[in-house]
């Protein structure tokens, strides 16, 4: 139960965080506001990294580094500043399902690249999205 | 106020170029999911992983934008606190999530962790109310989406 809770706070600070960048995109663009909540989310992890986990980061291999940093790259410089820049052109409402639809492509990526078997349920899940993103990108926005 | 047919072509092409971007987003967070599962499950613990990541990225973002970065135009204070902020908040969600992972099943939390669309809708109907409306459509758009992330995720 406690590991649900911790759950539904992440996911709200995940929407409270969306909200908070469309607010700011009202006063600095999306290449410098991406800037600055990474800087403000690093010094974050970096003071929780150095408190509790300051051997398991020394201990760290280069081959754990190379992968994280990929990670990284493709999920700060491009992931958020695309997310930031799509929230500037469409609002928030329209951009944040669009977002969501993140898996959907993990899945595509696992069954081309990996050879990943399509269940039912998948097949179900990709069609939910689907008329999902259909439903948003119809809608008139205010 | 009625809109012309030159601003009207004008919002389309912005709204395709928002939703061409935001796809372009979501398949790189697609693609950073894949390599977090292989790298978080082997590699290295949770925290250092995102530390490691953040540093990487932020580094990697500031060079791609130093030239950009010249002569910011804008309110640099008050938008560098709702910036902060975000950022904070996001991070601290990873760090929940992380935490709810290494605690409950992933076939429970990760349906839970895909309802943060409907947390967004929530907050922007009350605190962004003059700055963007939310409608019904967008409503059930983004309940489909997170009923089908959730199907995926325990599929």
């Amino acid at each position: 139960m406690f590991a649900i809770v911790l759950a539904l706070v992440a996911a709200a600070c995940w929407g409270l965080s969306a909200v908070l960048v469309r607010t700011g995109l009202r006063y600095l663009t999306p290449t410098v506001g991406t800037l600055i909540s990474l800087v403000s989310a690093l010094a974050l992890t970096a003071v929780l990294v150095v408190a509790l986990q300051l051997p398991e980061l020394l201990d760290v291999s280069l081959q754990a580094v190379a992968m994280f940093a990929l990670i990284g790259i493709l999920n700060f410089p491009m992931g958020r500043f695309l997310n930031y820049l799509a929230m500037s052109h469409l609002g928030v409402g329209r951009s944040t399902p669009l977002l969501a639809s993140a898996p959907l492509f993990a899945v595509l990526g696992a069954v081309v690249f990996t050879g990943e078997e399509l269940h039912l349920a998948t097949v179900a899940g990709i069609g939910l999205i689907i008329g999902g993103l259909y439903v948003t990108l119809t809608a008139k926005t205010g | 106020m009625a809109t012309t047919t030159e601003e009207r072509t004008g919002i389309r092409s912005a709204t395709l170029l928002g939703v061409g971007i935001a796809f372009a987003a979501a398949a790189s967070y697609g693609s950073s999911q894949v390599l977090t599962r292989q790298g978080v499950s082997d590699l290295a613990p949770p925290l250092v992983g995102s530390f490691i990541a953040l540093f990487w990225g932020t580094l990697g973002f500031l060079v791609i934008s130093l030239r950009s970065l010249r002569g910011v135009r804008g309110d640099l204070k008050t938008g560098g606190l709702y910036f902060a902020a975000a950022g904070a908040f996001s991070a601290t969600g990873v760090i929940l999530m992380f935490q709810a992972l290494s605690r409950g099943e992933v076939v429970v939390i990760s349906p839970v962790l895909a309802t943060n669309p409907l947390f967004t809708l929530v907050l922007a109907a009350v605190f962004l109310r003059g700055v963007e409306r939310i409608t019904a459509p967008t409503v059930i758009g983004a309940v489909l989406v997170v009923t089908g992330v959730a199907v995926l995720s325990i599929a």
